[in-house]
């Protein structure tokens, strides 16, 4: 491996990978999308099999279980390689000192990865909740781990939490009014079969598949978000 | 917030501590520098909680008001924009906190007795769950089955902070003599600055940080 040489640094800088982000000393960065490369990043220096580029469409494909689980085997084999050497270097040889500190950065990149891999899923979570409001549907569910399940939970009590100690007394949903408003009553089809519906001054409406109604801009948002109406612009 | 003509004693507040045009200028004005704003600025606490209790009025005023009553509409309506303000403010903020969280939390932690916060109590409960929410999360699916050396890992260090040196654009309010601008590069050298009353700039946001906590310029 050509490792003898006196710095070390140019091997660093090469599984090291860059960017300092944000100013900060260059280890593991929780970056913002796309600062590490996120698709197609390598988890582990050889075989390891890519991290999947996340969908185009945004929904949360299923977590790389394997893949995590060989980086981390990975990791365990190169540290117990590394606490091998360190004693044989203890006494004596001073040539396995740069082997030692290769290892060990190969360890720093693969616990960036997957950082910056499961964060970047848990930042997709937290888009879902603000989407698809507070119960995901079940394709999607389906591909989340037990613990990113309980993250969201966590994440949406909170904010629920959050969104009940603002405004008033019943709280102010901060899901809603993500757009300006342009007028007061929207026209609005009805895309699939959803029941009754009540709006302020009592009256109920039946939402039949394909049927078009004029309704108060307000109570139509969440419906709209979750594809049960269409907003008809003329 | 004007209400229609006449409508000022029918659906209006009785002053509070702001007059209603006072508030509606500082309420806008702290939306739109949150909005632009690389960082997360001061909470405004009173400002939120004054155009909650707006919000209510106008709402309970509205439950009285005769059916088909034109002035209904358009109170409806300026309603519905001021909940849009009031939640996109709020939201901005909360994206800031999660974006931020660390660099957020550690900045209210040394925050020294007397300045302002820049998070709500709710707001630093919040950050405060969230941040616990994804350290339990990333240990207990990474971390505690790494090496023992590379257990712990700073948050503080891996989550970016803010970019202070983003370009913003802003207005002037007050004038401000003497600004020192820092130099980008190592050939230029540091200067200082006027700002007129009334004109407008792109700078660099870290430079005019003050200004915009005091209120001096607007960042439009």
């Amino acid at each position: 491996m050509g490792l003898g040489r006196s710095e070390p640094d140019p091997v660093r800088q090469e599984h090291c990978s860059k960017p300092r982000l944000g100013g900060g000393p260059p280890v593991a960065a929780l970056g913002a999308e796309g600062h590490l490369g996120v698709g197609g990043q390598k988890k582990g220096r050889n075989r390891k099999s890519e991290i999947p580029n996340k969908s185009q469409n945004g929904v949360c494909p299923v977590l790389q279980a394997e893949g995590l689980r060989q980086a981390l085997e990975e990791m365990r084999t190169l540290y117990d390689r590394n606490q091998a050497d360190v004693s044989e270097a203890k006494s004596g040889r001073t040539d396995l000192i740069f082997l030692i500190r290769f290892r060990h950065c190969c360890l720093l990149r693969n616990q960036r990865c997957i950082l910056a891999y499961l964060y970047d899923r848990l930042l997709r979570i937290r888009a879902l909740r603000w989407e698809y409001g507070s119960v995901l549907p079940n394709t999607i569910q389906f591909h989340m781990s037990a613990e990113e399940v309980e993250w969201f939970s966590r994440y949406k009590k909170s904010l629920a939490t959050y969104m009940r100690s603002v405004g008033g007394e019943e709280g102010l949903d901060l899901t809603q009014d993500i757009k300006p408003p342009k007028s007061l009553y929207i026209e609005v089809r009805c895309l699939r079969d959803y029941g009754e519906f009540e709006i302020d001054d009592g009256t109920t409406i039946l939402l039949k598949k394909n049927s078009q109604h004029f309704l108060p801009r307000w109570k139509c948002e969440q419906l709209i978000r979750q594809g049960v109406l269409e907003h008809i612009l003329s | 917030m004007r209400g229609g003509g006449g409508g000022r004693e029918e659906f209006g507040l009785s002053v509070r501590r702001v007059p209603r045009s006072h508030l509606q200028r500082a309420f806008f004005q702290a939306w739109l520098n949150e909005k632009f704003a690389p960082e997360l600025l001061e909470s405004k606490p009173e400002i939120i909680e004054c155009v909650v209790e707006q919000l209510d009025h106008m709402e309970a005023n509205l439950k009285r008001a005769k059916r088909g009553d034109l002035k209904v509409s358009i109170h409806r309506m300026e309603i519905e924009r001021i909940r849009y303000v009031l939640s996109s403010y709020l939201r901005c903020r909360l994206v800031k906190i999660e974006k931020f969280f660390p660099h957020v939390l550690e900045k209210e932690k040394s925050r020294a007795e007397g300045e302002p916060s820049i998070l709500s109590p709710e707001e630093f409960a919040f950050a405060k769950e969230y941040m616990a929410n994804t350290e339990i999360y990333l240990k207990n699916v990474a971390l505690k089955h790494m090496p023992p050396n590379l257990q712990k890992v700073s948050l503080l260090k891996s989550v970016p902070r803010p970019n202070l040196d983003s370009f913003v654009f802003l207005r002037v309010l007050e004038r401000q003599e003497n600004i020192l601008v820092e130099p980008e590069t190592d050939e230029q050298r540091e200067y200082t600055i006027d700002l007129e009353e009334g004109s407008q700039h792109l700078i660099r946001y870290k430079t005019i940080a003050p200004l915009v906590a005091s209120g001096a310029v607007q960042l439009i």
